[in-house]
């Protein structure tokens, strides 16, 4: 079988280039071989949330277009803002078609303020409906109350507390915690200390909701913003909602430590809405490797298999995705060994830089139709997208999410284009 | 201002200042040890930990080899939990030919070091990760130690005696009277307060730095600052410590511990000014990798965990033909007999082990000036935690192996093993059936659990995270405190401290693991920072909430107080104190 396009790793950047192929009528095949990192993620996208003198972003699609006159090799570049606002635009609707309604800030066109378990504030574009979106000031607010479940360990509510006290905005409010033991309908008998977010979502049931809401309205009825550990909107059950409900109040759910019930559930969607245009996915499947002649992909390796398609697009992430690996000599991309970009400074003296680390802008060198090359020879029929791409730190900029769907947008779009149709 | 009293203090609560402290205790003296930083945070932290049998001395220096043999076998009887006794291998290679290995085994005998004399073959069968170029093999009782432990239990006896520690306290002067010390100045780094401790004998055991103490007396002493760079394997490669049998050099000594195998050390001469200056090279990299890949070749395709060094306290002494000689042993000075200053001992050199040793000497020096008659006890006294009783089965050493059935609880082996094999038979103090929460695994690689965090924060003065990873190896696993850090972060948020210091020992713990990680930056352990930095910036949004940094909706003050001169000095202090370490 010959494919048109085949898709190798299955992360944010290939699902949303393989469900834009597939929205095209193309025959597409996306193959992943581990865990994505959604799966870790806080389930937010961010677009652009810090500028290059490290300042909160407002409004993400002007700061693009600052941003790339100064970084005129950034991935954005080949966009601008229009287009990257066109792609997530398209890429918010595609998720809805599965029932999985993302938001952005109340305000046309701003970024809004993602809450972490540290008490940090992160500028996000689009967050689960659950996790809310927090405006842009924060005038309203008097009272925050952090709420965990008894033994749960990747929720931290009480240095989520001293945290968000750290914010100047937030000196005169009253920032405090809350443990509520739960029973765990649903824990089989197994208690919060044991389990991991995606477990403590399944673990909890109706009395649960119960207990929790009654403690609510007794201890902090006043409050106008309280925060959960992220594990209470899963599998069609929307506990969160319900609390919100019952008790009248401003809850949001805050991304807890890995893994990110959030983000499985945006992996989750992508995949449905995949499969729901035709799409193949194959997990599990590792590409050992490709063979290139004549500046043009001939085919690639499985452990079992040689693959054929018209076109190629590799989305295979970065360093812990194994999309690049490196040795004492260097970074390499392993599947073609395409050509990279390494920054001259590999890495901070200290791990929390406001500069960030080289290694996060090292990558894969791109051409402006996402081609890359070997040996400076472009590959005619390969585009690349994603968190393998040279020349952004998704960190420090906060721009992980965007340039994923934004490049993979675009690459699908020049193999939908080179296909005619 | 504040003013203690004490029969003796000491400075420094490394290895050595520990056991001064538990031998001062032991024998009914009022006793108070001040420690600039944490306990262990000097070198006793950064070194190879090997339980030396003496034999790496046995033809250089008979001396200390004779020290170390008695000391071995003290160590393996009263800090059991301590200690492994793994058994060493001197192996020859074609390079080094087997004219040594003659010298080695006779230079053991008068030691009163047995040895083994092994073919290859029995050399692999006995340690399979081994060279299988090896031309010949003996063995001898080397072992592993783990310093954090050996000192923390020593503090914790002492603490059991009526001694006081004062950790994140320095020595910043000595009080002197006609001649005499009287007792020492202190400054509290946390808070900057500064208040005096009267005493009637000064130890001081600061390790590398005692010539800094001894300057408060304007005295000096001829300090040879030797430093040593080491890396960590990612996991336990050999089962015996594998050494090369040659004349000591580089890189010929692969000690396993714990979970992991640590390959070391280089030998360089460092100024007193770079004391704290301990970045390893790439050079120091690549000849540890070069040179010990010739004791274990699989270490080539091992991943490295971290690089870390430390700086030997070693003292120049002139000998006899006019030349400088450094000596591995121990130097004890009775400042009233050399200097004639009554009232301080200065007790360095030496090494890990021998600090007990060490302790002795200087205790009896101090016992003598006060009148104490008691005799030493601690050779034959078991450190806490070491004796396990006969109802707790077996050895603390194989609990970690083989698990730990807690009698009639439900608490998994593994869990269990873990804990009992850090903290011996004090386990049971926070390994309870009953205790709600506590037997929850906060850090998966080193299976730490909730309790034992709690434990140390009660029980063993760990007030930052740094502190906890010295008394329970939270983070120091192959993820080196991706998620534990932040989970163990919020636990001590939620036990006692101030939330905003505890941020504060978050960066400063992600700032530690740090340094040990960026010289090695590739492979495995280039996937894991790129995880955690995802987790602890990305994820949870970190830098923002350090002190120090500009916040995004923060415009900075400049605090408009005058800071105290000991305030300033403990800022840079915190600065500064940022070593590698194990
Ligand atoms: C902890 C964490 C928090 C984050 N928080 C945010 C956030 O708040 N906002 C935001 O916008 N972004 C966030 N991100 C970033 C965002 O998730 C990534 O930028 C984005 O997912 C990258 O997508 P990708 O598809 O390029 O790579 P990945 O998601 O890494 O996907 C690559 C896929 O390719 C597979 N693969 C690799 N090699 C092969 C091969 N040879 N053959 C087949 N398959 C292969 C991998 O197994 C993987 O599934 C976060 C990420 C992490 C880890
Ligand atoms: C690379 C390397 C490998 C080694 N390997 C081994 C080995 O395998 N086996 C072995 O037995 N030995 C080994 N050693 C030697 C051993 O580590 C040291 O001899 C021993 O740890 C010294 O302990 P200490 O307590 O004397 O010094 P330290 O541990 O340095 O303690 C001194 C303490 O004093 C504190 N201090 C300093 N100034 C002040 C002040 N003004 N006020 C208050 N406190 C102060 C410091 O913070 C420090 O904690 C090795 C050493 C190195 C460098």
């Amino acid at each position: 079988m010959k494919h048109d396009c085949l898709v190798i790793g299955g992360g944010l950047a290939g699902l949303t280039a393989g469900i834009r192929c597939a929205e095209a009528g193309l025959k597409v095949t996306v193959l992943s071989s581990g865990e994505s990192a959604l799966t870790f993620s806080s389930g937010a996208i961010d677009v652009l949330g810090m500028d290059t003198s490290g300042m909160p972003v407002r409004h993400p699609f002007q700061g693009i277009g600052r941003l790339i006159v100064e970084q005129p090799d950034h991935p954005y570049a080949l966009l601008g803002g229009n287009s990257v606002y066109r792609a997530l635009d398209w890429f918010q609707g595609q998720v809805a078609e599965t029932g999985l309604k993302l938001v952005t800030a109340k305000i046309l066109e701003e970024n809004h303020w993602r809450l972490t378990a540290a008490g940090a504030l992160r500028p996000a574009w689009l967050s689960q409906p659950t996790a809310g979106t927090l405006d842009w000031d924060f005038d309203e607010i008097r009272r925050v109350v952090f709420v965990n479940f008894t033994g749960f360990l990747d929720f931290m509510p009480e240095l989520a507390s001293a945290g968000l006290k750290t914010n100047k905005a937030f000196e005169h409010v009253c920032v405090s915690s809350l443990n509520i033991t739960l029973p765990l309908e649903n824990g089989s008998g197994a208690t919060a200390d044991t389990m991991r977010s995606t477990q403590l979502a399944r673990a909890i049931g109706e009395s649960d909701i119960e207990l929790i809401s009654s403690t609510l309205l007794e201890k902090v009825g006043d409050a106008d913003l309280v925060a959960m550990p992220a594990c209470l909107n899963v599998a069609g059950r929307n506990w969160l909602e319900e609390l919100r409900r019952r008790t009248g109040l401003n809850i949001i759910e805050v991304a807890t430590l890995p893994p990110s019930v959030h983000g499985i559930g945006l992996l989750r969607a992508l995949r449905s809405r995949f499969a729901a245009l035709g799409g193949f996915y194959v997990p599990a499947v590792p590409v050992k490797q490709g063979v290139v002649s004549n500046g043009r992909v001939e085919s690639v390796q499985t452990p079992d298999d040689i693959l054929e398609a018209n076109h190629y697009i590799l989305t295979t992430g970065s360093y812990f995705s194994k999309g690049m690996t490196s040795k004492q000599q260097g970074v390499s991309e392993p599947v073609f060994g395409l050509d990279m970009q390494a920054s001259e400074e590999f890495c901070d003296s200290r791990f929390l830089a406001r500069e960030g680390h080289g290694f996060n802008r090292t990558g894969v060198v791109f051409n402006k139709h996402l081609q890359p090359s070997i040996n400076g020879q472009s590959i005619e029929n390969l585009h690349v997208a994603g968190a393998l791409l040279a020349g952004y730190d998704p960190i420090i900029e906060g721009s992980g999410g965007g340039v994923a769907i934004s490049t993979a947008w675009k690459a699908a779009g020049e193999v939908i284009e080179k296909m005619g149709l | 201002m504040r003013r203690l009293e004490a029969d003796v203090v000491v400075i420094g609560g490394g290895a050595t200042g520990a056991s001064v402290f538990r031998d001062c205790c032991l024998r009914g003296m009022h006793t108070i040890l001040v420690e600039r930083g944490d306990i262990a945070s000097g070198t006793t932290g950064r070194n190879h930990g090997l339980l030396h049998s003496g034999a790496r001395y046995a033809v250089t220096d008979g001396h200390s080899a004779r020290e170390c043999i008695e000391e071995n076998r003290t160590l393996k009887k009263i800090a059991g939990h301590c200690v492994e006794e793994t058994d060493g291998l001197f192996i020859s290679l074609p390079e080094d030919g087997l004219d040594f290995q003659k010298q080695f085994v006779d230079g053991c005998a008068s030691a009163g070091i047995e040895t083994q004399v092994l073919t290859p073959e029995e050399a692999i069968r006995l340690e399979p990760s081994v060279n299988p170029d090896l031309i010949g093999a003996v063995r001898i009782p080397d072992g592993t130690i783990d310093p954090f432990r050996l000192t923390s239990a020593s503090i914790l006896d002492a603490r059991e005696h009526g001694g006081t520690l004062l950790n994140y306290t320095k020595a910043v002067g000595l009080i002197i009277r006609l001649g005499y010390v009287q007792g020492v100045r202190c400054c509290d780094m946390r808070t900057g307060e500064m208040f005096e401790i009267y005493s009637r004998q000064v130890i001081n055991a600061s390790g590398a730095w005692c010539h800094e103490v001894m300057e408060y007396a304007d005295l000096s002493v001829d300090m040879y600052h030797s430093r040593g760079a080491l890396l960590i394997m990612g996991y336990r490669m050999n089962s015996m410590v594998i050494n090369r049998c040659r004349k000591p050099g580089d890189a010929d000594i692969l000690v396993p511990g714990d979970t992991v195998s640590v390959i070391g050390t280089t030998s360089t001469h460092v100024e007193k000014d770079q004391l704290d200056n301990l970045e390893v090279t790439e050079d120091e990299v690549r000849v540890l990798l070069a040179e010990g890949s010739k004791l274990a070749p699989s270490m080539m395709d091992t991943r490295i965990l971290r690089a870390y060094c430390g700086v030997r306290p070693l003292v120049s002494e002139t000998n006899s033909s006019g030349g400088r000689s450094i000596s591995r042993g121990l130097v004890a000075i009775d400042h009233a007999e050399k200097d004639a200053l009554n009232g301080l001992i200065t007790i360095t050199g030496g090494k890990l082990m021998t600090c007990r040793l060490m302790a002795e000497v200087a205790t009896d020096m101090a016992a003598r000036h006060l009148g104490v008659t008691k005799p030493c006890e601690t050779a034959k006294r078991a450190l806490p935690g070491a004796n396990l009783p006969e109802a707790m089965g077996r050895k603390t050493r194989e609990a970690r192996k083989t698990g730990y059935s807690l009698p009639g609880s439900s608490i998994p082996n593994s869990v269990a093993g873990s804990a009992v094999y850090r903290h011996g038979d004090r386990a049971r103090n926070f390994m309870k059936e009953d205790s709600n929460w506590n037997n929850a695994v906060v850090c998966e690689c080193e299976v730490v659990t909730r309790g034992e965090i709690l434990y140390a924060i009660d029980k063993l003065n760990a007030r930052t995270l740094s502190d906890l990873r010295r008394r329970t190896r939270v983070g120091m696993g192959p993820c080196q405190g991706e998620m534990c850090a932040c989970r163990v972060a919020g636990l001590l948020a939620s036990s006692r401290e101030d939330g905003e210091v505890v941020l504060d020992s978050l960066h400063d713990f992600v700032d530690e693991r740090w340094k040990g990680v960026r010289p090695i930056l590739w492979g495995d352990a280039l996937r894991e920072a790129e995880f955690s930095y995802w987790v602890q910036e990305g994820l949870l949004g970190l830098s923002s909430l350090q002190k120090d940094e500009a916040k995004p909706l923060l415009e900075i003050q400049e605090p408009e107080s005058e800071e105290t001169q000991c305030e300033q000095e403990a800022k840079q202090t915190a600065q500064k104190d940022t070593h590698h370490e194990a």
